[in-house]
């Protein structure tokens, strides 16, 4: 079993987060004003109360995720906390691929079919997940070098043209749009489920992963917004993706404009990001089956990853089940139910390791 | 697992392939340089006129023909804009790349209805470059779009070059596509376009006459031809700059002169530098304004809102004046000059734009919102009533330099 | 355990080869010759020595001459023991009185002597000895030490392997006189029996992967390993497609370099290329010169390497997804000239590309394997009728040449990595030409997953990066430290493992 340390999971944390950010959140929901710099200052404390049940976890099981303790009480009770939380997973995952798809067919390819698109994403972060979780991981701190690499050529290129007339100080003012942007906020948080599954991957501390995560995810967020804010000012509410649009206003003189580099940055990432919800689906079949090599676990994987790609394919391409989809997937709900309720229940329910000493540091 | 990887791979490479050959080959594409639209009344359509790059036979393989006019022309009519060009494209027989379109001019008739209506079409694309500047025609854009010239790569390369110059002498407002956007989201939802209008001088500057619209390959020949004919003896038509077009809610409200357009840039604080006339002593004085700052300050006189401008810059003397450094009588004469000279124009062009037309064209919205944020909230539904009504006090020193002037 | 795809097929020789060596010595003569059923460079030499019949068996061309007359057969006449009636006390005489060679050996079996003689040891049968003394009078003809033909440096040393184990053995010795330096020889390949050298500090390097690297050496189920790339693929994890852990060096400098990092190394008799295990993506950008330069140039150096990699791989892949899918990157002069470009020419940009790139590496290929002077007339051909005339002709626009040209050059820069730019390149050209930059950017994850996932012994491939490692990585990565802070800062590659960074080591070495 590959592990990381708490560093390299706050970095895949981190380029998840941010790609959510890029591609999952509607442009509708970032908005001129400082109405969202509240909203995502809101929801960090929200996010860390929703991610409490598993620091919990993380001292009282150590070196273990989420499900060996469930399966150890009973593999009924692990099947039982195991269903609701895999349903949530896959919720987010075809969330993330819809809207990966639909960002590519938006600002780089529009000549490509939905299905094959979605078919390609699939297919390479598959393979990611088959790689392991590792692997991810490791792909993910390439990915952030690129984003910061993105981010200063947009910085020195764009500083022209920032106004800062185009801020103002202000508390909340659209009451509506903060608490849709802050459960918004909230719900983008799917890291939650990742760091459930995975926390026993971690070498030492996962709690500090998570205190780094939110942290950096803060600060970034707030950067970007503020750089939204800065340069576009009023027609940021009128753009669906305002990184992709500010860039493609930089002239690197490498390339006359740099969207097409912030697309591939994404998708990028937005690959990365499916690898690791696939990667955690094939670790709870794993977990839940007892059985960790077994390459019917990969057989599993597969068939979970063609039902995604059959799922993306009718809830995309139906714009109205796509809108109830994403109503309900951005409020907030499903998450708590899926990386609060379960882990609490897991906690309080969970089956410690024969042997185990409270609090023991095992190595697996 | 692997044989099932062998089966779904090959079906997985099929899809894929199936779905994406639909590419368009960089040579089947026409590379649009500048669009003109108009907007005909009578027959309730949209006109799109095209200059795309053609490749002359006569250049040689690789590289760009610059002696020959190396753009066509196509135009398309249709109910909506995006129609227009889509008929235009089909004329041309390409498919039309806007990456490189770097001039949207509005007709005179188009600019009285909505404008971001009209730019929403190139806005949508997303190959369209967000910098692309837009300017207004004094007739049909489409007369614009008929004269090519042979400076530059391309014709339109000229007329960008000529606005992008204009801006930084401070006689143009910024014309991207972006500022304009971000200026109409504003309460007043208002811009500012340079104005073009079709003059007929006797210049360098090669006319097109002979080849009006339609076909693309005929429009080419018959303005080399006519070029190379009548550049010594004929008038030709050239494009001059005069002034801007004002929006307020997204529609065209009048003209401003090239005053006003200074007084924009130069309390929008986008002038590299400014050049006016004054006199001094015996004659007149060219003075360039450089470094200039300019803050607005708003605040509330008497339930009213106000606005406070104050300016200042260096100014740089272009002629050798009979002046003596010492001579602090005359220089603070001449400095007195200059400053009335920038208060007055400002005054015109704010008693014009933003008293006359209601027009937010200094953006005194994002002043007021970000100096006085709550009065901004409390009123924002009152904020075009409110900006027009408000009072202004402008307040400008100049530093002037003498250079190459003779010690008496 | 050994991989069954991997069954040896036995030698089926029609004398069995385990049989002892006989007291008589006809007999053991025969047995010999039947062995090697007959072959005529096989020599035997027969003489009485102090009225005990002795047979010296050499093997053509294996053994030098001058060392054979004066070694062997001058002492055996001149001052062989004497007053000894048994042959077996006569060849244990020999081998403890007489200074014959440094290396002598005693062979029991049949199959033990033919090898020994195979390997350019004179042997001695004695009549009345069971068993057989091998002296070393290697003298086969090889090539002399010379200037390695691959990773030619400007500063450092000028000598290169050879092909000869013991002589490359040799040079690495005088590189490194040190006790902890340790070199154990061993034969591997059933046939072949090729001498295979390991080398290692053992201060230094792991000593779990040394034991597992021996392990699969001897646990080789090939017959003739001609090549040391024969090895590669048995040292790594998965076979090492595309990227190869297994790094390969022609320079003995090199070579103890990556020892004194706690590496492995594996010389292989009969080529000059030895192997060094685990090899680190970052190392295909250093070379020996990068220590002699300035830190700062060579960090440029490095940076250089890297971005000539990068477009390697990269250049013509996204030249054609850019063409065809998203020409608005360009810069406004530069697509007018494309565009010009390729409105003439036979072939969409995608088949240009492609036709170019297959082109390019067959007149590649068709200049390395000929003779130099006719690999001058291929350059020739390659540069001005295929480069000049296709653009000229209209078949091809000039851009694509240029890029394919430009490709070619870049991926000379780093040539330890050409076969995987070969195939990254043709991979990008592909799904840049049906999916454009989101095509090139799906095969990327996909290569980065791969990438990322690889580690041996240990130690992940693209460490000190991913993951990462501040000491290493500004330590000697793509900047190097200056020689005064390099020494204070020691790192082993071992340090670099899963478990030392922090992270639990996988795969195979954990096993």
């Amino acid at each position: 079993m590959n592990r990381i340390s708490f560093k390299q999971l706050a970095v895949l944390f981190i380029v998840t987060r941010v790609c959510t950010e890029m591609i999952v959140i509607p442009g509708e929901l970032i908005r001129y004003g400082a109405d969202r710099f509240w909203a995502v200052l809101a929801a960090k404390p929200i996010v860390l109360l929703l991610f409490l049940p598993m620091l919990f976890f993380t001292a009282r099981f150590k070196d273990e995720g989420l499900f060996p303790p469930a399966v150890r009480r009973g593999r009924a009770f692990g099947i039982a906390v195991g269903v609701p939380f895999i349903v949530v997973l896959f919720a987010i995952t075809l969330e993330t691929l819809i809207d990966l798809q639909l960002y590519i067919s938006d600002v780089i390819l529009d000549s490509m079919l939905f299905i094959t698109g979605a078919a390609v994403i699939s297919a390479a972060a598959f393979y990611g997940a088959v790689k392991g979780f590792s692997a991810i991981s490791r792909s993910a701190i390439f990915a952030l070098g690129i984003f910061a690499v993105l981010i200063l050529l947009i910085g020195i290129t764009c500083s022209d043209k920032a106004e800062l007339k185009y801020l103002y100080p202000s508390f909340v003012r659209d009451g509506e749009y903060f608490l849709r942007a802050m459960l918004s906020e909230v719900s983008a948080c799917g890291e939650l489920l990742i760091f459930a599954v995975f926390c026993g991957r971690i070498v030492k501390k996962p709690r500090l992963a998570v205190y780094y995560y939110l942290a950096a995810v803060l600060v970034i967020l707030e950067g970007l917004t503020l750089l939204y804010n800065l340069i576009l000012g009023p027609y940021l509410t009128t753009v669906e993706y305002p990184l992709y649009y500010i860039s493609s206003m930089s002239d690197i003189v490498l390339f006359q404009r740099l969207d097409g580099i912030d697309a591939v940055v994404w998708v990028l990432c937005g690959i990365i990001k499916l690898a690791l919800l696939l990667a955690a689906a094939g670790e709870i079949f794993a977990n839940l089956g007892n059985d960790q090599k077994h390459p019917r676990q990969k057989l599993l994987l597969l068939l979970y990853t063609l039902l995604l790609l059959a799922s993306a394919y009718f809830v995309g391409t139906d714009k109205m089940l796509y809108d109830r989809f994403e109503a309900v997937m951005h409020s907030a709900v499903p998450l708590a139910v899926a990386g609060t309720l379960i882990p609490l229940i897991v906690l309080i329910a969970g089956k410690k390791r024969q042997g185990a000493k409270g609090g023991a540091n095992e190595k697996s | 697992m692997k044989r099932v990887s062998f089966i779904i791979l090959p079906l997985l490479i099929m899809l894929c392939l199936t779905g994406c050959v639909q590419y368009v080959e960089l040579s089947e594409r026409a590379i649009v340089q500048s669009i003109g639209v108009d907007y005909l009344p009578e027959q309730k359509t949209y006109r799109v006129s095209l200059q795309y790059f053609a490749q002359s036979d006569e250049g040689g393989q690789n590289q760009i023909d610059k002696t020959q006019a190396n753009v066509l022309k196509a135009v398309g009519e249709g109910k909506s804009v995006c129609d227009a060009a889509e008929n235009a494209s089909i004329k041309t027989g390409k498919d039309l790349l806007l990456s490189e379109n770097r001039l949207i001019i509005l007709g005179k008739e188009l600019a009285g209805y909505d404008l971001e209506n009209a730019l929403d079409f190139f806005v949508s694309n997303y190959h369209s470059h967000p910098e692309v500047n837009v300017a207004v025609a004094d007739t049909l854009a489409e007369d614009i779009i008929d004269i090519r010239f042979k400076e530059g790569n391309v014709s339109s390369d000229k007329l960008v070059n000529m606005l992008t110059n204009a801006h930084r002498h401070g006689v143009c407002v910024n014309s991207s596509i972006s500022d304009i956007l971000t200026s109409l989201q504003s309460k007043t939802r208002s811009a500012l376009l340079p104005l073009l209008t079709v003059k007929e001088e006797k210049t360098d500057v090669t006319d097109s006459s002979g080849s009006g619209g339609g076909g693309g390959g005929q429009g080419s020949q018959g303005g080399g031809q006519s070029g190379q004919g009548g550049s010594d003896e004929q008038k030709e038509k050239t494009v001059e700059l005069s002034g801007g077009w004002a929006f307020v809610n997204g529609a065209g409200a009048g003209g401003f002169s090239p005053g006003d357009t200074a007084a924009v840039q130069l309390i929008t604080n986008t002038a590299e530098e400014l050049s006016l006339t004054v006199q001094a002593e015996d004659s007149l004085a060219t003075v360039t304004l450089f470094r200039s700052n300019f803050t607005v300050t708003p605040y509330i006189e008497d339930g009213r809102l106000c606005f406070y401008i104050d300016g200042f810059a260096f100014g740089r003397f272009e002629e050798r004046i009979n002046v003596s450094e010492s001579d602090e009588d005359t220089i603070n004469t001449l400095t007195k000059k200059i400053e009335d000279t920038v208060c007055d124009t400002l005054s015109s062009a704010v008693a014009k734009l933003k008293d006359g037309y209601g027009c937010d064209a200094f953006g005194l919205e994002n002043t007021l919102r970000h100096c006085m944020p709550d009065f901004w909230f409390d009123n924002e539904d009152n904020i075009p009533e409110l900006l027009r009504s408000a009072k202004t006090v402008i307040k400008f020193s100049c530093r002037p330099y003498i250079l190459g002037s003779e010690n008496k | 355990m050994q991989d069954k795809r991997f069954s040896q097929k036995p030698i089926r020789t029609k004398f069995d080869p385990n049989t002892h060596l006989s007291s008589n010595l006809d007999e053991s003569c025969t047995y010999l010759r039947a062995l090697m059923e007959n072959s005529s460079d096989l020599i035997m030499k027969f003489a009485e020595v102090g009225g005990i019949k002795i047979a010296v068996a050499t093997c053509e061309g294996m053994t030098g001459k001058s060392d054979l007359a004066n070694l062997i057969y001058r002492p055996l006449t001149m001052s062989a023991p004497t007053g000894i009636n048994n042959g077996g006390q006569f060849l244990e005489d020999v081998a403890s009185k007489m200074l014959i060679a440094e290396e002598q050996k005693q062979a029991y079996t049949c199959k033990d002597a033919v090898k020994l003689i195979m390997s350019g040891f004179a042997v001695i049968l004695a009549d009345g000895a069971d068993f057989a003394l091998a002296v070393g009078i290697q003298g086969y003809e090889h090539r002399a030490v010379d200037e390695p033909s691959t990773h030619i440096n400007l500063r450092a040393s000028r000598e290169g392997f050879i092909e000869v184990v013991r002589v490359n053995m040799s040079m690495v010795r005088r590189r490194m006189k040190s006790p902890t330096l340790k070199m154990e020889l061993f034969s591997v390949g059933d046939r072949s029996n090729t001498d295979v050298c390991v080398c290692y500090l053992s201060d230094r390097a792991d000593p779990q992967m040394i034991n597992e690297i021996k392990g699969r050496l001897k646990q080789l189920p090939l017959s003739t390993i001609l090549c040391s790339d024969y090895l590669q693929s048995f040292l790594e994890k998965g076979g090492g497609t595309l990227f190869s852990q297994v790094a390969l060096t022609e320079r003995p400098d090199t070579f103890v370099s990556k020892l004194y990092e706690g590496r492995v190394g594996i010389i292989v008799d009969g080529t000059p290329f030895a192997l060094i295990v685990p090899g680190l993506f970052i190392e295909n950008f250093h070379t020996m010169d990068d220590y002699t330069h300035h830190p700062s140039f060579s960090a440029f150096l490095r940076t250089l390497r890297l971005i000539a990699f990068l477009l390697a791989a990269f250049l013509p892949g996204l030249y054609v997804a850019l063409c065809n899918f998203n020409p608005e990157l360009f810069r406004g002069s530069l697509l007018l000239n494309i565009y010009s470009s390729i409105q003439s020419t036979a072939y969409p940009v995608l088949a240009e590309c492609l036709i170019m790139y297959i082109l390019y590496e067959i007149m590649r290929e068709a200049g390395l394997r000929l003779p130099k002077s006719v690999g001058h007339a291929v350059s020739i051909v390659g540069g001005l009728v295929i480069g000049e005339i296709t653009v000229t002709a209209g078949l091809m626009s000039a851009p694509t040449v240029l890029v394919i040209a430009a490709t070619g050059l870049c991926s000379f820069a780093v040539p330890d990595l050409y076969e995987s730019c070969m195939i990254l390149r043709l991979l990008f050209i592909v799904s840049g030409g049906l999916l454009g930059l989101f095509g090139i950017t799906v095969v990327s994850a996909a290569v980065l997953f791969r990438l990322c996932s690889k580690s041996s012994y240990g130690v992940p491939y693209l460490a000190p990066v991913a993951p990462l490692t501040l000491k290493s990585l500004i330590r000697d990565s793509i900047y190097r430290r200056s020689w005064r802070t390099l020494t204070d800062s020691d790192v082993t590659v071992s340090e670099l493992s899963h478990q030392k960074s922090g992270s639990e080591r996988s795969g195979i070495a954990n096993e």
